[in-house]
Order: C-alpha cells, then sequence, then structure tokens
C-alpha cells in the first residue's frame, strides 16, 4: 500500500517539465539539422519510454531508476559493449529498447571480462537483465541484435 | 579428414556463447558520460546494506552560493547534490529543502534554464511529502540537466567539474563510513579507482585553456591521490591505512572549492 503510495504520489507531484533528454546538437543555418535533430530527440523520447515499461515492474520492487539512459543510433556492428561503474552488494537490472521488432539480448560481464549469472525478463523489442555486484570496479553490458545488424536502441539501469 | 579438421577450427575460431571478453574488447567499450558514471546515490545504497550509519552525521554546515568562477561552482553543485542524497537516506525532509534550495542557487548562477529551476518546487514537493525514492531520481535529474545544459553550452568543464564535485563528497562520505564501520565491508565498497581514473580522464581531455586552471588541476591532484588510494585497497588490515588517506584527501578539496576565492 505504501509503495502504491509513493507512485502515485510521484506521478501527482512530478512537474511538467521535458521528459524527453534532448539530444546536444546545435543549431546551425538552413534548418535541414534543427529537423534532423527534433527527430532524433522524438526517437530518444520514445525508445526511453519503451525501455522503461520493462523497467516499471521492477520499480515496485524499491529498484531505483537512473534518470541518465544510453541511445545508440542504428550500426553495422552486430552487438555493443559499454562500460558501468558497479558497487558491490548493489542489484542491478539493465533494460533495453529497440524500435524494431528485434528484441536485443543483454549479457553483463564482470570487471575481468567474465559474463554474470544473470536473470532475464523480455518482451518483443525490450529486454532486461538482473545481477548482483559481487565486487566493486567496472563491468560491462553487452547489446546485440539478431542477424548482423544491431538496430538503434535504448540502454538504461535501474538498482537497489 | 581436412575436412573435419577445418570445421574443428571454425567452431574454435566462432566466438560461443558466455565467452570472456578480451582486454582489447573491453578497452574498447562505449564510456557514456550519463551512465558509465553512477550516482552517489548507488554507493549510499551499498553502505546501507553494509550496516545502516546515522546518515545525519555526515552533514555539513551550509556552504556558500556565490563563487569567483564557474568552476568551483560547477563543483560545489555537484558536492551539494551528494549532501542531497545524503539528506535523503537520513529522511530529513527539511535537510532537502535546504540543500534543494543551495542547488538551485548554484545552477541559475551557471545560467540554466527555467526547466532545471522548476526542479526546485519538484524537490521541495516530495521532501514535504516524504516521498524518498522520487527524490533520489528528481535529485539526479536535476545535475543531468545542468549538466547537459553545460555541455549545449560547450562548457563541458563544467559538466565534468558537476561530476567531479559529487564524487569527491561521497568518498569523502563513505571512507568515514568505513572508518566508523570498522569492518572491511565497506572498505571494499571504496575500491572505485576506475571510476576515479575516468573523472580524470574527462579532466583531462579539457581543452588546455580549462584543463590548466589552478581549480581543475587541484581536483585532477585530488583524483589522482584517491585513485592511488584505492588502488592499495585489499581487503586486509592495511586498508586502515588508506581509507583514512582517501577521506582525508576528499575532505581537503572539498573545503578548499567550498572556500572563496580570488578568480
Amino acid at each position: 500500500m505504501k509503495k502504491l503510495a509513493s507512485i502515485l504520489a510521484c506521478l501527482l507531484l512530478c512537474p511538467a517539465v521535458s521528459p524527453a533528454q534532448a539530444p546536444v546538437v546545435l543549431p546551425t543555418v538552413g534548418g535541414k539539422d534543427d529537423a534532423a535533430a527534433g527527430d532524433t530527440a522524438a526517437r530518444m523520447s520514445n525508445l526511453r519510454a519503451k525501455t522503461l515499461e520493462i523497467a516499471g515492474g521492477l520499480i515496485g520492487e524499491d529498484f531505483h531508476v537512473r534518470d541518465g539512459f544510453l541511445f545508440e543510433p542504428s550500426s553495422a556492428a552486430s552487438s555493443k559493449l559499454l562500460a558501468v561503474n558497479l558497487v558491490a552488494g548493489n542489484r542491478y537490472w539493465f533494460c533495453a529498447a529497440t524500435d524494431e521488432n528485434i528484441t536485443p539480448k543483454l549479457t553483463v560481464y564482470d570487471p575481468s571480462g567474465k559474463p554474470l549469472e544473470a536473470d532475464i525478463r523480455s518482451a518483443p523489442g525490450q529486454a532486461a537483465v538482473g545481477v548482483t555486484a559481487g565486487a566493486t570496479g567496472r563491468y560491462f553490458v553487452e547489446v546485440q541484435g539478431t542477424g548482423e545488424q544491431l538496430p538503434e536502441f535504448c540502454l538504461l539501469y535501474l538498482f537497489q | 579428414m581436412r575436412a573435419i579438421a577445418a570445421i574443428l577450427l571454425l567452431i574454435a575460431a566462432t566466438p560461443s556463447f558466455g565467452a570472456k571478453l578480451s582486454e582489447k574488447q573491453m578497452s574498447e567499450a562505449i564510456n557514456s558520460e550519463m551512465v558509465t558514471i553512477p550516482m552517489p546515490s548507488e554507493l549510499f545504497a551499498a553502505i546501507n546494506k553494509a550496516g545502516k550509519p546515522d546518515w545525519a552525521a555526515f552533514y555539513r554546515d551550509p556552504v556558500p552560493t556565490a563563487y569567483a568562477t564557474r568552476l568551483q561552482t560547477a563543483f560545489n553543485l555537484g558536492a551539494l547534490v551528494t549532501d542531497g542524497f545524503v539528506a535523503v537516506e537520513a529522511q530529513d525532509g527539511q535537510q532537502v529543502k535546504n540543500i534543494g534550495k543551495d542547488i538551485i542557487a548554484l545552477a541559475r548562477a551557471l545560467g540554466v534554464g527555467e526547466d532545471v529551476l522548476a526542479r526546485g518546487k519538484s524537490i521541495g514537493d516530495f521532501a514535504d511529502a516524504g516521498v524518498w525514492s522520487a527524490l533520489l531520481e528528481d535529485l539526479e535529474a536535476t545535475v543531468n540537466e545542468v549538466r547537459r545544459a553545460m555541455v549545449a553550452q560547450r562548457d563541458e568543464a563544467l559538466a565534468s567539474m558537476i561530476a567531479a564535485g559529487a564524487w569527491l563528497r561521497a568518498w569523502q562520505i563513505g571512507a568515514r563510513a568505513a572508518e566508523l564501520d570498522g569492518e572491511s565491508r565497506c572498505a571494499e565498497l571504496l575500491r572505485q579507482a576506475s571510476l576515479a581514473a575516468f573523472l580524470r580522464s574527462d579532466l583531462q581531455r579539457l581543452p588546455e585553456k580549462s584543463r590548466n586552471t589552478p581549480v581543475v588541476a587541484e581536483v585532477d591532484a585530488a583524483l589522482a591521490d584517491i585513485g592511488t588510494q584505492m588502488t592499495a585497497l585489499t581487503g586486509t588490515a592495511s586498508d586502515s591505512e588508506h581509507i583514512p588517506a582517501i577521506g582525508s584527501t576528499a575532505a581537503k578539496i572539498i573545503a578548499d572549492m567550498s572556500a572563496k576565492r580570488q578568480p
């Protein structure tokens, strides 16, 4: 009941500030770059919202959502690797979403590069992986698509 | 036979599911300011698991909200956000509101927009309602908005100083918590040499004009010293030398930077 009250209070008290993280793109003469920047911001905002959907259930389990997130454009690479700094004893959920109907695969590696045992959740176009940090240090999160290319994706994490 | 050998070679060369990352892969990993740099609240969550301290004991006296340089302002804004996280851990609504006002005053001095300034009201509202989880997220959102505003203004130095200020204050508190705890569990949490190195690398990528200012040089030196002390943490009795060293280096830079000085 208390958790539900907290969530409701959060929704009621949240200020009407821009929910999206605008890309850092400086305007140039001509307007084409302005339109492109706006389009990127919209895609970023939509993908973040989609990533938060799979994270939503975890918030109810007392996990805190990081405000910061990674937005990566589509690339010819089949996977991307992100460095994160984790603290021993904390539990983390890394969540990712793509715009296409491709469910990303997430793997977390410890500071020595060894893959961690993880809990996995997924839905079409969304994935989440849960790990506990055994030691403090620099870990790595790999995001893989299916096939040869990785579509545009958003990744964020929660901690407890 | 040759075909079998070729197939075996192919299987050996193909990365298997669950294969270990190579040093090259790890060195080429993406470092994203907004994700690779954690929030001090993550360290504090871990400290709580090791043994919930009296968070109010880590409060410091109010600091000035006007400084001679924007670099110093940015550093102190970061340190204040960490103070905000401490107040949330202490579940002290009034302290959160006081700190929130100071954060917004510093953000205003950096020339951020109304969106950020509106956060001051929401921090106050959440503090009054005791919605601690939302406060953690709102404090991070506030500092991220300021950092993004600084990057948009092509003032990356300020964004880097905010992160450095936040973490140096966090390590001052973390070291003190480890000393009070007396066990190795809190000391283990401070093995963040890679984070200290990342914050340093951010400062070292700044244009020469910013990098060579006394304020940036002092912060860089503090990060270097703390990184060295953190690398020396082994989970043994020798940690009892390194933990106070981390704490005193962090305390000194926090005190120096919060003192008014000539530009």
